[in-house]
């Protein structure tokens, strides 16, 4: 047990968590990735050094996706979406520094009752890890879903549209069960489907920089941040007493993180579902709710130690990360099972669970007190902020996969979602969507070929314990909101209130609208018609693929058909009522910003494999911000253009291309 | 930087060579003058990344060029694949290549835009074997033959499970059940960790799957039979599936490849170069470690390996009435 405290070990423990933070604060690099780069070094460290390490990768990445959710809108890791939730409402109302501080505690809670978890109950979880068979998986993805319920408390259907369309494009390419194609629409490289990060990439970044774009040119900043002294340490005592929270996050990470298939993106949206239906505040999720914050990130980091638990025990990686680490853990000669917990085997095992809470401790300091200077990143102004993170989703959605069709469906996606802001449509629902489209779709397919065994798939569906145990917390869960505004319709009755003046419970967001709203009739007829279309496609592309393939996007087409006609109808039903107006204080937009962008970003793709990567990025960079630049800023502003667009390509050839060997395309020049 | 210069560099020699033509045409013949990549159809982390690590040093030190890795997941290798046969046959791209998916692709899947043929063999580095596997406490199948007398008598009733379709796995399946005339029920998992789990929970009663799930779970797990020639050292308790009367082999066979019309010297080059990185004791030792079992096959018999599993697999999917 004293190797832990040998200094090689807690240098290299430093380093992995250092650099986890950083990995998983760049959207697009993740800590999937930093693991697999570091493998073959840690073939050389001894098996304490080499699981130190990596756990420490694995543990800060998991935290430092949350920056880049909280700063700018952007999981940096899938695992930090529901972060964004309220982590950047908070950023917004001028709370960086709470949102990050809160972030940082509530991570390393969650990490350290994880450990503790880890260390007292694996023989006891990693049974129950195994009790999760694919009918269990189909309903904790459909459970997922239902958060769809709470974040849409505005307008369900158009909640359930966004989910719905974002399963479809996680049916896109290979089916994994059955092995065929579909949705590919005759291009190759979609057959391995639509990457998670990508989607999550275009969905959240995309916007925000059109955001950005719209309101550019006065010189303002994104959210305004002054810092000042002892805030952190408020929030710190402020999350510590969520004791119940923290409690139940960490146990929701937990046994998600211990489900073969699950991951921390998983963990953190159930954990601030329930988060969100224990509240008493509930309305204020969404808007910047400290609760939202704290939910989402213990569940993520106690997610890291539960999916070792059946990789440790049983030698099952229970999330992509872990799948990584057994193969380290092979090299190093180790075979997870009993051989870890008895003689030499548990010397190594209990050091790097020991280490796992030291990381996680080094990770509270590093992310606790550099809180408030991450938090400075949004006092750039715009022109500067806008192009870092333009060129951050370039080359983020290119890293993954090296495919500059990646980078396409990005900006694709992104605009769409642009769009969508204009009609009231959230990017949360079509992400939800896309990160348990393919947990629901292994779930019910496997489950029908298993039906073959069984005879029977209602049986496999609804007599097994855990699935009953899920099936009742979904419909809870689906039914929470409109049981609450029940209720408070009912109470406002029994006040002898007028209903028709308050008719809606959940009070109306304190944001503006965004420039360019459109009136609700207006949004409801767009995206029926979109909503249409996609399903006819879907369903036309669909025709004579075998049952098991098609299922799930031949459902989730005719429910689009469904909702989009009630919105169809609901649209002409206020077109008649004669409910056409506008949005009141809906902001001008400068066109020309939004039209320059949108240009230039494409551009960046085409021009990338013709001029090469450095090039695209440097010219876009400075392009853009010119663009943005208010006019009687340029000649001051220029020469910190060029320094930050050449600081930015310095940065990316150095991270990207020198440590994670990204292969970026080279044209005439670079 | 560094690209810059190197890129000034290679201009410079070039407006050299191009004085001195004679001098030129001799370095153009010169095999390999630039980096060679070495492409990794699937995603960091998995098995190939491990055997292209150690094979890097020893193909380095023979070519004397750097071989740089470069992943491009996706279509369970058909993205990556698709990419090679598109690359210029000039040997500085080649691939990690695993059968039997480069031959099930082209004729099971759709939209898969290359051909078995538009990829060269150039050396064939290890194979996985395939086995069938029980829970170790699971008192009805104590042997194969209780297995397969148990799927007589209740037909569909016996699940057993694997990864993908049209997959290592699901063709050993499918020819093992052709063989025994079974009909048991096909549970294909995503990927080696939950078709482990699905055994283990008790959700499917046997699997097909890589000896790398057998050595990984000795305690929880019993090997009815492997489908190799002989005995594996690994399992030397366990029989192999034509002990037991099936004649058959199967697994997942891990090569390299390059694009197709490649020169033959180039081909002989990397072989040569491959075989003897192969001999790396590093190599030799992660591989074994992951539950490999190691072949030394150069481009030829390789060429014929892949004729062999390819008419293998094809008959056995015609039985199954998934081919016509």
């Amino acid at each position: 047990m004293g190797n832990i405290t040998e200094p090689v070990n807690l240098l290299l423990m430093v380093a992995g968590v250092a650099g986890g933070i950083l990995v998983g604060a760049l959207p697009g690099l993740t800590g999937t990735m930093a693991i697999a780069l570091l493998v073959p070094f840690t073939y050389g460290l001894s098996p304490e050094g080499a699981l130190i390490m990596l756990g420490g990768v694995y543990v800060g990445s998991m935290y430092g996706g949350s920056i880049a959710a909280i700063l700018i809108n952007t999981p940096g890791a899938p695992a930090s979406i529901a972060t964004t939730l309220d982590g950047y409402p908070m950023a917004q109302k001028g709370q960086a520094e709470e949102a990050l501080a809160a972030a940082a505690t509530s991570s390393g809670i969650g990490g350290m009752v994880g450990t503790l978890i880890l260390l007292l109950f694996s023989p006891l979880l990693a049974a129950l890890s195994l009790k999760f068979g694919p009918p269990e998986f189909f309903w904790l993805g459909i459970m997922g879903l239902t958060i769809i319920a709470g974040l849409s408390a505005k307008s369900l259907a158009k909640g359930v549209v966004g989910g719905l369309f974002g399963v479809l494009l996680s049916t896109i390419g290979l089916s994994p069960s059955t092995g065929v194609s579909r949705l590919t629409f005759g291009v190759s490289d979609l057959l391995g489907g639509v990457e998670i990060i990508v989607a999550l990439i275009g969905l959240f970044c995309i916007p925000q920089i059109m955001a950005m774009a719209e309101s550019a040119g006065s010189g303002g900043s994104l959210a305004s941040f002054t810092p000042s002294r002892g805030r952190s340490y408020k929030t710190m005592l402020r999350v510590f007493r969520r004791w119940g929270n923290l409690l139940r996050s960490s146990i929701i990470g937990v046994i998600v993180g211990i489900i073969p298939g699950a991951g921390g993106n998983v963990a953190g949206l159930l954990s601030y579902q329930e988060a969100m239906r224990a509240a008493s505040n509930k309305e204020e999720f969404g808007h910047g709710a400290i609760d939202g914050v704290i939910a989402s990130e213990t569940a993520n980091n106690a997610e890291v130690e539960g999916s070792l638990i059946p990789l440790l025990t049983l030698g099952i990686p229970g999330a992509p990360q872990a799948a990584v680490l057994f193969g380290a853990l092979l090299l190093q000669g180790l075979r997870p099972g009993p051989e870890l917990f008895t003689g030499y085997g548990a010397t190594i095992t209990y050091t790097f669970i020991i280490s796992l809470f030291l990381a996680n401790i080094t990770m509270f300091v590093l992310g606790f007190f550099g809180s408030r200077y991450y938090a400075r990143a949004l006092n750039l102004p715009l022109h500067l902020l806008m192009p870092v993170v333009l060129s951050l989703s370039v080359v983020g959605s290119f890293a993954g996969r090296n495919s500059i069709l990646d980078v396409f469906i990005m900006l694709l996606l992104g605009l769409l979602a642009y769009a969508g802001t204009k009609v009231a449509i959230s990017p949360a629902p079509i992400a939800l969507g896309v990160i348990l489209g393919p947990i629901i779709e292994q779930g019910l397919v496997e489950s029908m070929m298993l039906s073959r065994a069984t005879g029977s798939l209602f049986e496999l569906f609804f007599t097994r314990p855990i699935s009953l145990v899920l099936i009742f917390l979904t419909v809870v869960s689906a039914g929470w909101p409109f049981f609450m505004s029940h209720r408070e319709k009912k109470k406002l009755l029994s006040q002898g209130k007028d209903l028709t003046a308050t008719a809606r419970p959940i009070p109306a967001p304190r944001k503006a609208p965004p420039a360019g709203a459109q009136s609700e009739w207006v949004s409801n007829l767009w995206i029926a018609a979109l909503g249409l279309l996609v399903a006819v496609i879907t369903l036309v592309k669909l025709q004579g693929l075998d049952l098991q393939t098609a299922i799930l996007p031949r459902v989730c087409a005719v429910l689009l058909v469904v909702f989009a006609l009630g919105l169809l109808v609901n649209g002409i039903r206020l077109w008649l009522a004669g409910r056409v107006a506008r949005p009141e204080g809906v902001p001008e937009m400068r066109k020309i910003h939004v039209i320059g962008v949108i240009t230039l970003a494409f551009g960046n793709v085409l021009l990338m494999p013709v001029i090469g990567y450095f090039t695209t990025t440097f010219v876009v960079f400075v392009l853009v911000a010119l663009l943005l630049v208010p006019k009687e800023k340029m000649r001051r502003q220029a020469p910190m253009i060029v320094v930050m667009a050449l600081a930015i390509c310095i940065a990316f050839y150095l991270i990207f291309q020198q440590v994670f060997n990204v292969p970026f395309p080279e044209g005439l020049f670079l | 930087m560094i690209s810059i210069m190197r890129k000034l560099v290679s201009v410079s020699a070039l407006a050299a060579c191009l004085t001195v033509s004679g001098a030129f045409w001799a370095a153009a013949e010169e095999y390999p003058n630039k980096p060679i990549k070495f492409l990794i159809p699937f995603n960091p982390g998995g098995q190939s990344d491990v055997a292209v690590l150690f094979l890097k040093p020893g193909l380095e030190e023979y070519l004397g060029v750097d071989i740089v890795p470069q992943h491009r997941p996706g279509g369970g290798g058909a993205v990556g694949w698709t990419m090679l046969a598109q690359e210029k046959p000039d040997g500085y791209m080649m691939a990690v290549t695993n059968l039997p998916h480069i031959v099930m692709q082209p004729i099971m899947t759709e939209g898969v835009q290359y051909k078995t043929s538009d990829l060269a063999p150039v050396y064939l580095y290890a194979s996985s074997p395939g086995g069938v596997a029980v829970r170790a406490n699971d008192d009805r199948f104590k042997t194969l033959e209780d297995l397969v007398t148990y799927s007589r008598e209740n037909p569909k009733k016996l699940s057993i499970g694997g990864t993908g379709k049209f997959t290592g796995n699901h063709l050993g399946f499918l020819q093992f059940t052709q063989l025994a005339d079974i009909d048991a029920s096909y549970v294909s998992f995503n990927g080696a960790a939950p078709q482990t789990a699905g055994l283990l929970g008790g959700h499917v009663d046997a699997l097909y799957g890589g000896t790398f799930i057998f050595a990984n779970n000795r305690e929880k797990i019993r090997v009815l039979a492997v489908a190799t020639d002989e005995r594996l050292a690994d399992f030397p308790d366990v029989p192999t599936l034509k002990e037991k009367g099936y004649d058959m082999e199967s697994g997942i066979d891990r090569g390299v490849t390059v694009p197709a019309g490649t020169p033959q010297d180039r081909i002989d080059k990397l072989a040569k170069a491959l075989a003897l990185a192969a001999k790396n004791p590093d190599f030799i030792e992660g591989m074994q470690k992951l539950g490999f079992q190691l072949l030394d096959i150069g481009p030829e018999e390789y060429a014929k390996f892949i004729q062999a599993r390819k008419d293998q697999y094809t008959k056995v999917l015609k039985q199954a009435g998934l081919l016509k």
